[in-house]
């Protein structure tokens, strides 16, 4: 069955009418609803239910959401992500939160290189963009900027389900595999520290947060695009660690609590997996708020008064749409 | 000393600590003998309390923003409380974050 045919069958259920399952790794104010189908015999998972890609917007989206497969399953040519006809992003099972962390639980060297990708991709796309710094608020370079922003676009959102959609699952059934076995002491003893990293130390001595938390309070911002934000890059390289405090007397206490072969193979993948994702989560949250957001926020205002087109229009245009009214 | 059994949360940042439960208002300065309770999880919010003693929240998951910039902080911090309705302004309390426990002293 193709893209269409899927995307057709999807778009022709009424959003009441579909299931909504509730995840217990988010709390609700982050959407802890989501959506799932049955196409001939596949769950297909829409885990942004309130997310609708305007065209606009599916400019920059539409690519990489849709090659992400490429890089994880590249033997799988079957289509496994579509956008319904409403600008709901959905994934079959294998790249749903779900399947990813099964798929990587079992490959978490896999896991690894992908995300090493991403951040030497992120690096990239931080010096791109910095290299057109005093030309970014210039009409004169509008169309190449751009051109930039989606570029940079294309090269982030590769990785967007492995980076934004699987790490809350990954973290929750982390914690939820220590509860099986340990006191909840010592699961709180031990489990904070995976999720730590650079990027949030660097980012408070910067008083870089302050300005990522204004988003908060933005009532323009679209998930692309941040309006009155400062553009700033920002960049922390993720540090890698294997050595974590009582990692020996937590694999005792496993041990002594019989731990089955399957969930001490899972324990140790998590133990490569969860700090991974957690530091690449968190690069990807800082350069995608000031870095990239607030970058398009520019060049949308520019739109706006170049071609006197408010931000509802704007939303109805492709990007290729806009470039050529430039 | 009643332990407030009822509560439940998740802890994102462990430590214990004894202090004085305080709704969050802006622009107070905390220091470490507060427990400041927050409606809203947001990060704009637990970027202002480095200096509180420990923090809760009846929203908030373990990776959202606010719990990162918690535990950063080394605050001890439950979220997602239940039944944190019984807790009152000027309480002095007992959070144990790594127990998931509330003490009434």
């Amino acid at each position: 069955m193709n893209l269409e045919n899927i995307a057709g069958k999807i778009s022709a259920i009424p959003i009441n009418k579909i299931k909504k399952i509730h995840v217990a790794c988010r709390p609700p104010e982050k959407s802890n609803v989501v959506l799932t189908v049955k196409i001939n015999d596949h769950n297909w998972y829409c885990e942004r239910p309130t997310y609708y890609w305007s065209t606009f917007d599916k400019s920059f989206v539409e690519i990489p959401y849709l090659d992400e497969q490429k890089i994880i399953y590249p033997n799988i040519k079957t289509p496994l992500a579509i956008f319904d006809k409403r600008g709901l992003f959905w994934t079959r099972d294998e790249m749903s939160s779900f399947g990813l962390l099964r798929y990587f639980l079992n490959h978490p060297q896999k896991y690894i290189s992908v995300m090493t990708k991403h951040t030497t991709d992120v690096k990239n796309i931080m010096q791109d963009i910095a290299k057109q710094k005093n030309n970014w608020n210039k009409t004169k370079y509008l169309k190449i900027n751009l051109a930039i922003i989606q570029a940079s676009y294309y090269k982030f959102y590769r990785y967007h389900s492995s980076v934004f959609m699987l790490f809350d699952e990954l973290a929750w059934q982390f914690r939820r595999l220590l509860l099986k076995y340990l006191t909840i002491e010592q699961v709180n003893s031990y489990f904070p520290q995976f999720l730590s990293g650079e990027a949030t130390r660097l980012a408070l001595k910067k008083g870089y947060v302050a300005e990522r938390s204004a988003l908060e309070y933005q009532p323009t911002r679209g998930v692309l695009y941040a309006m009155n934000l400062r553009p700033r890059l920002f960049y922390a390289a993720p540090k890698f660690k294997l050595h974590y405090s009582n990692n020996t007397k937590i694999a005792n206490a496993l041990y002594r609590a019989k731990i089955t072969t399957k969930d001490l193979k899972n324990f140790l993948a998590f133990r490569k997996l969860v700090p991974v994702g957690y530091q690449i989560n968190e690069e990807a949250q800082y350069a995608e708020t000031a870095g990239l957001s607030a970058h398009l926020g520019v060049l949308i205002k520019l739109v706006y008064k170049k071609l006197n087109l408010s931000l509802d229009k704007i939303q109805k245009l492709s990007l290729e749409q806009i470039i050529a009214k430039l | 000393m009643a332990s407030l059994s009822n509560i439940t949360g998740t802890c994102v940042s462990p430590g214990e600590i004894i202090g004085t439960i305080c709704f969050y208002k802006k622009n107070i300065k905390y220091s470490k003998k507060d427990i400041v309770y927050l409606n809203e999880w947001l990060t704009s919010g637990v970027a202002l309390l480095k200096n509180a003693g420990g923090l809760l929240s009846n929203h908030g998951g373990l990776t959202c923003h606010a719990s990162i910039i918690a535990r950063e902080y080394k605050i001890p911090c439950l979220v997602a409380l239940k039944n944190y309705k019984i807790l009152k302004e000027g309480q002095l309390i007992k959070l144990n974050a790594t127990a998931e426990t509330i003490t009434i002293l």
